[in-house]
């Protein structure tokens, strides 16, 4: 088993991770040649799970990667290790090369980060200690398969409804989404408790599958505020697109989608 | 008067709501008033609104009630606190752009409770995005329907409903049933007088006299605050140079409140351009603040009341 690379922009890879570590500490990172991945996920039904998918020249270039198990490499790492690492990197403004390796004969594994200042030769190294996965538990864990019937529209600006959506935790834990298509301002965010409620309407359109939106089309769904609010974060991420996919009397899905990366979160619903 | 309504009876569905009010709402209504800055209506109720973002506690679970007053003259918000304190704040009719108001036959106004803290969080609902848009506002209210409010900025909507429900009449605090001593000072000068005070203590002794300045003592004190808490014993005096405008019916009234009570009309004291603070022999104390918003056509004013402590009563009649 052999991972080294070069971070290729300390900073592209800094911002995905603060997103996503606001989510969960520990994360599964998923190497391969082609995509690299981070998967938060968790036994318990209620919870959020949050798959990012990147093509690996995003992160990583000059790399040199290969193992028995066609060449990926999963390992179990803390986020905040990484966070830490990669602020470094930022800092430093030099080369950040990355590798896996076990130190000093021991079989524990690491991930070695070596932060080297051109100008003046400084160089950091970090060690971050991963849990390496082998490929029969890797299986175990699978992006969840939804059903098809669901009702896909593209999101207002992120920082906009997160605004919004944070006055909207004043007043109730539970936040109801509605899409209406045959509304003019189809999208609905709204709260409500015994003496009052709150509804904001946004402008939205719909994301071209091939199919037609039909024109009668609605589905509302709960959920939690704060799980909500901790998705809209991803606005940092400056995403081209952001794909919202409701499937009722199942989950809600937010796609933020940017050039060759996407970070897919799915929220368990209220009833 | 408005009975109780349902949250959900709001009178509107998205495709019908254009953002202006179709004329099939505004028929019927009560109220129907119009004005193209929420914030400048958010910044006037935040003053009397108690319970804010700074409490422990979680903000759903203390929520503020507050009285609302319909007339011809205006819209009115009252928050009282027992019979000790009352803040009250009045939009008035002719801040608005329109303003339609049609009572009910042989009634002047219109009178019911509803929830403040959601309708601040709906008047904020689009602050903290672009701050130099604008967000228009229309407030609506109909004979059994819930208190609306609609906001519009840019392409997005929001609508409030706020559930009515029965209240008594606010409470009337008359100044001038008992002699006062009157000040008129800048919000700026008071603020720093109010800053001086530990606030540990339970409560404050406010001394408002007349100076009459003597070979010895030209220049007397006239305003005194003291507080006694745990740090000890605070005091900060001020003469006549700090104040715009005295008029003194009494030479000397002093009486104690609770720091609690007096705490809003302070913290009103920052978005204030001068008070004018009235205190009575009978022991009622009267803030009325001269709001500054970013609407300059004229300041609204927010009125505090504030009745002394009846264990710490101390009058000097001299």
């Amino acid at each position: 088993m052999r991972f080294n690379a070069k971070v290729a922009t300390a900073k592209r890879l800094l911002k995905v991770v603060q997103i996503i570590m606001k989510i969960k500490n520990d994360c599964i990172l998923h190497i391969a040649p082609d995509a690299t991945k981070f998967i938060i996920t968790s036994d318990a039904n209620d919870t959020m799970q949050v798959w990012t998918e990147a093509k690996t020249y995003l992160f990583f270039e000059e790399t040199v990667i290969a193992s028995l198990n066609h060449n990926m490499i999963a390992m179990q790492i803390q986020l905040h290790h990484l966070k830490q690492v990669l602020q470094s990197a930022v800092n430093v403004n030099g080369d950040t090369l990355v590798r896996l390796r076990k130190k000093d004969g021991s079989n524990v594994p690491f991930l070695t980060f070596t932060i080297t200042q051109s100008s003046r030769s400084l160089f950091l190294t970090q060690d971050i200690p991963v849990v390496v996965l082998s490929a029969q538990i890797l299986s175990g864990f699978v992006e969840p398969v939804l059903p098809t019937n669901n009702l896909n529209f593209f999101m207002p600006a992120l920082k906009h409804v997160q605004n919004v959506v944070e006055k909207m935790k004043n007043i109730s834990d539970h936040l109801t989404i509605e899409v209406n298509t045959n509304s003019t301002q189809a999208l609905c965010f709204s709260v409500e408790t015994g003496t009052g409620s709150i509804k904001t309407f946004y402008d939205i359109s719909y994301p071209e599958l091939g199919n037609p939106i039909p024109p009668d089309v609605s589905a509302t769904v709960k959920v939690d505020i704060k799980k909500f609010l901790k998705t809209l974060q991803s606005h940092q991420i400056e995403a081209n697109h952001v794909v919202c996919c409701v499937y009722e009397g199942s989950s809600l899905v937010l796609h933020v989608m940017q050039r060759d990366l996407t970070i897919s979160y799915y929220l368990p619903l209220i009833y | 008067m408005s009975d109780h309504s349902a949250t959900s009876g709001v009178n509107m569905s998205s495709t019908n709501y254009s953002g202006t009010g179709t004329t099939s709402q505004v028929e019927d209504a009560n109220l129907v008033a119009k004005y193209d800055n929420a914030r400048v209506i958010a910044s006037v109720l935040q003053t009397i609104l108690l319970k804010n973002k700074s409490d422990e506690f979680k903000k759903k679970d203390t929520q503020q009630l507050a009285i609302v007053t319909l007339s011809h003259s205006g819209i009115t918000f009252t928050v009282e606190c027992g019979k000790q304190f009352q803040a009250t704040a009045q939009l008035k009719a002719s801040l608005f752009a329109t303003y339609m108001f049609n009572p009910p036959p042989n009634e002047e106004s219109i009178i019911f409770k509803i929830n403040l803290s959601i309708l601040m969080d709906c008047l904020n609902i689009f602050s903290g995005n672009n701050s130099s848009a604008y967000t228009a506002i229309t407030i609506i209210q109909r004979s059994g329907q819930p208190f609306t409010v609609l906001l519009e900025e840019n392409a997005t909507q929001t609508s409030c409903s706020l559930k009515t429900m029965n209240c008594d009449a606010p409470l009337e605090f008359d100044i001038d049933c008992a002699p006062f001593n009157r000040l008129l000072v800048s919000a700026e000068n008071l603020l720093e007088a109010f800053g001086e005070i530990d606030y540990s203590s339970q409560s404050v002794n406010i001394w408002i006299s007349n100076p009459v300045p003597t070979q010895q003592a030209p220049n007397p004190p006239m305003f005194r605050l003291t507080t006694n808490g745990s740090a000890g014993s605070f005091q900060v005096e001020y003469g006549e140079e700090l104040f715009e405008y005295k008029e003194c019916n009494k030479p000397t009234i002093t009486y104690s409140f609770p720091l609690a009570l007096i705490q809003p009309a302070i913290k009103a004291l920052a978005v204030t351009n001068k008070t004018r603070i009235t205190m009575n022999a009978a022991g009622l104390l009267n803030f009325q603040h001269f709001i500054m918003t970013e609407e300059k056509k004229f300041p609204h004013l927010v009125e505090f009341y504030i009745v002394a402590q009846q264990d710490t009563n101390e009058m000097h009649m001299g």
